[in-house]
């Protein structure tokens, strides 16, 4: 008997464990697609929650102290800032709020030069090369940036390599950092410099066609390529 | 068993939850995956329809007899080439799998392009051309046969375009070979038995082993090197500069990479390389970053010219410029007698806040500077202005060098001129009087161009 009331508080504490997790599993699924823009909410910090607490204090609703951490204290306060101002009160900063604390920002525009006829730009070649030096070269020195960008040119005017930039930079099994999409990251201006002086012509590789990282497991064939030169952790081969 | 009724049943129904979850991700991944193999699926069938069309037009050049109406199936081969290539490459295959098939395909492609504008401007289809079609030919008729095999393959289910993506993925993660590609292995093999192809085109072999004609001989020493990069670049104030050779390089133009560390007063690094012979700065960039412009574009290449002369470039034309992030990036070309030579441009960033030189790259200076002997035109320059479109207001007429695709040279007036409000170049060969190319000038607030 006690044997068998043992594994039944057993299967209950498991079923217990295991609903429990589920919830939580799925909670965070929702949250996480409720609050994947720029939110904030109780628990969060970082440089915005000093923001919305420097604003909040300098208009008379916050007290507490303006040390980037979303506490308690300032949901109240963002609670009536919102009713005070119209706002759903909700505690939650989001755009709505952002926009009503002056401290939202609208996504740049990019304006287009054209000529007095015709519309010439290289603005989407920069920005697709800049991306993949962010994804492949992202802690390199800045010439090793440029020389990243020179491959991807290079390979284009190279027989051997599709002919279009994208047919480089898309062709499969080409570029690690395409591949799992981490070329998808933010650009920093360092690497949009380092585009557009590689696609102004400069070529710290002298015409290399391969890159690679001598410390990271590559193809063995890749050692049988013509070495050029080394900039920062890679290596560059013809 | 009361007790734990109530949480065993929301715990299958938490269960069934995300049974129904997983199952939908699941379902999901299949079609996701379903439809990238259909993808690569129809890469393929284009390229076996696009090799099969090449194979075909290529027996008919044979038959043909090069009057200007066969131009048309010499073009239709290069964008069957083009096509094909870009489909092969589409496939999820390393690039070492498909390099030599990918080549043939380019140089098959341009081979013919090079053919129909030969047979345009009159020339006829020499002997060696038929041999060389010839050649092309036997080589399209393998590549197709070896494809159509491989298809019966993926028909019968024994190769899969979706195990060749799971395969190169593998191979990247582990650096591992697999065999999985080992049929377009063996294609790309076949293919070596093709011979280099010298022709009149940019995809020729013979550019392959251009050498430099601006270097000179004397040999530098890493030491020289050093010191070379330091006292031409251009450095503000009392920044102070440690240089120090990095590496050698192994290219084109062989030499010593070169780097500059800031001792006090200078910010950011400076990298270039020096050239073995002869010891010319190839090119440096200064990794600094630019501050708000204070400088116009007119005092920027007031700048950029003082650079040049003072480093040794003389009689240098701006040609086009463009502003990018703060820095000027001016393209310079030097004059002789009269006459641009556009092969030898050298190119020069100035920064726009406080005027320094932040980039300098004269490789294509180096690679093409030699004495020439300019030659006397053979045609007017009036004689030339009546070769361009006549509704195009001419402005100005010059004697230029430029370069070919092809690694040569053309003598040819640079006729500017304007149609509809936009500016074109028209540039007409003095001996021949044939039009070489034509550009357009592209304006922007940020700076001219040319396409």
């Amino acid at each position: 008997m006690q044997w068998e009331d043992k594994i039944k508080s057993r299967w209950k504490i498991w079923v217990t464990i295991f609903s429990l997790s589920c919830f939580v599993l799925g909670g965070f699924l929702v949250y996480q697609k409720a609050f994947a823009q720029d939110t904030l909410y109780w628990g969060r910090s970082g440089s915005k929650v000093r923001a919305v607490q420097q604003r909040l204090k300098d208009w008379g609703y916050y007290r507490g102290p303006v040390d980037g951490y979303y506490s308690g204290q300032t949901a109240s306060a963002v609670r009536k800032f919102q009713a005070r101002n119209g706002l759903q009160v909700d505690g939650v900063v989001g755009p709505k709020t952002f926009q009503a604390l002056g401290l939202y920002t609208p996504p740049k525009k990019t304006t287009y030069t054209t000529a007095s006829r015709g519309f010439v730009s290289n603005r989407d070649s920069v920005n697709l090369l800049a991306r993949v030096i962010m994804g492949e070269a992202a802690d390199e020195p800045y010439t090793g940036k440029v020389a990243v960008g020179a491959v991807m040119l290079n390979r284009m005017r190279n027989s051997q390599f599709p002919n279009t930039l994208a047919g480089v930079v898309y062709q499969p099994l080409a570029f690690e950092s395409v591949a799992n999409g981490q070329y998808n990251r933010p650009l920093d201006p360092e690497a949009i410099r380092a585009a557009q002086d590689a696609l102004s012509g400069y070529d710290p590789t002298g015409g290399a066609l391969f890159f690679w990282n001598p410390s990271k497991p590559v193809s063995r064939w890749i050692w049988t390529r013509k070495i050029t030169s080394q900039i920062g952790r890679h290596v560059f081969a013809h | 068993m009361k007790k734990w009724g109530l949480p065993a049943l929301v715990g299958v129904l938490i269960l069934a939850a995300v049974g129904f979850w997983g199952f939908k991700e699941y379902r999901d991944k299949i079609m996701l995956e379903t439809y990238m193999n259909n993808r690569y699926q129809m890469s393929f069938y284009n390229l076996i329809s696009r090799v099969q069309s090449m194979e075909v037009l290529l027996a008919k050049t044979l038959a043909v007899s090069g009057q200007p109406d066969d131009t048309l199936i010499f073009s239709e081969i290069w964008l069957q080439a083009e096509g094909a290539r870009e489909n092969l490459t589409q496939l999820p295959l390393t690039s070492n799998v498909v390099a030599r098939t990918a080549k043939f395909l380019t140089q098959a492609g341009d081979f013919a392009r090079v053919k129909a504008r030969d047979i345009n401007n009159g020339e006829t289809v020499s002997e060696e051309d038929y041999r060389t079609l010839n050649t092309l030919y036997r080589q399209a008729e393998q590549l197709n046969r070896e494809l159509h095999t491989m298809e019966a393959k993926v028909a019968d289910g024994r190769l899969s375009v979706s195990e060749l993506a799971r395969a190169g993925r593998e191979e990247l993660r582990k650096g591992r070979a697999t065999t999985a590609a080992a049929d377009f292995q063996g294609i790309d093999r076949d293919m070596q038995g093709f011979p280099t192809l010298i022709y009149d085109g940019p995809f020729s072999d013979h550019l392959d082993r251009a050498q430099p004609a601006g270097l000179g001989d004397q040999p530098t020493s890493a030491d020289e090197a050093r010191n070379i990069l330091r006292q031409f670049v251009d450095i503000k104030g009392d920044a102070d500069y440690r240089a120090q050779v990095t590496n050698r390089i192994r290219e084109k133009i062989p030499g010593y990479q070169v780097e500059l560390l800031s001792q006090r007063g200078g910010e950011g690094r400076i990298s270039g390389s020096v050239s073995d012979k002869g010891g010319h700065v190839v090119w440096y960039l200064d990794s600094r970053t630019v501050g708000a412009p204070r400088l116009t574009v007119e005092q920027a290449v007031a700048r950029a010219k003082q650079f040049l002369d003072s480093r040794g470039y003389k009689n240098m034309a701006n040609i086009y410029h463009q502003i990018q992030n703060g820095v000027a990036v001016f393209n310079f070309a030097p004059e002789e007698k009269g006459v641009l030579l556009y092969p030898d441009q050298v190119k020069v960033n100035v920064a726009l806040d406080n005027g320094q030189v932040v980039g300098f790259d004269a490789r294509g200076y180096l690679m093409a500077h030699k004495q020439r002997d300019i030659p006397t035109p053979k045609i007017t320059a009036s004689r030339a202005r009546e070769k361009v479109n006549q509704r195009m207001q001419v402005t100005s007429t010059r004697l230029v060098i430029i370069p070919t695709d092809s690694g040569r040279e053309n003598f040819s007036y640079e006729i500017t001129g304007q149609i509809n409000g936009e500016t074109f170049l028209v540039y007409i060969n003095a001996t021949t009087g044939k039009t070489d190319q034509v550009l357009k000038l592209i304006e922007t607030p940020n700076g001219t161009l040319t396409m």
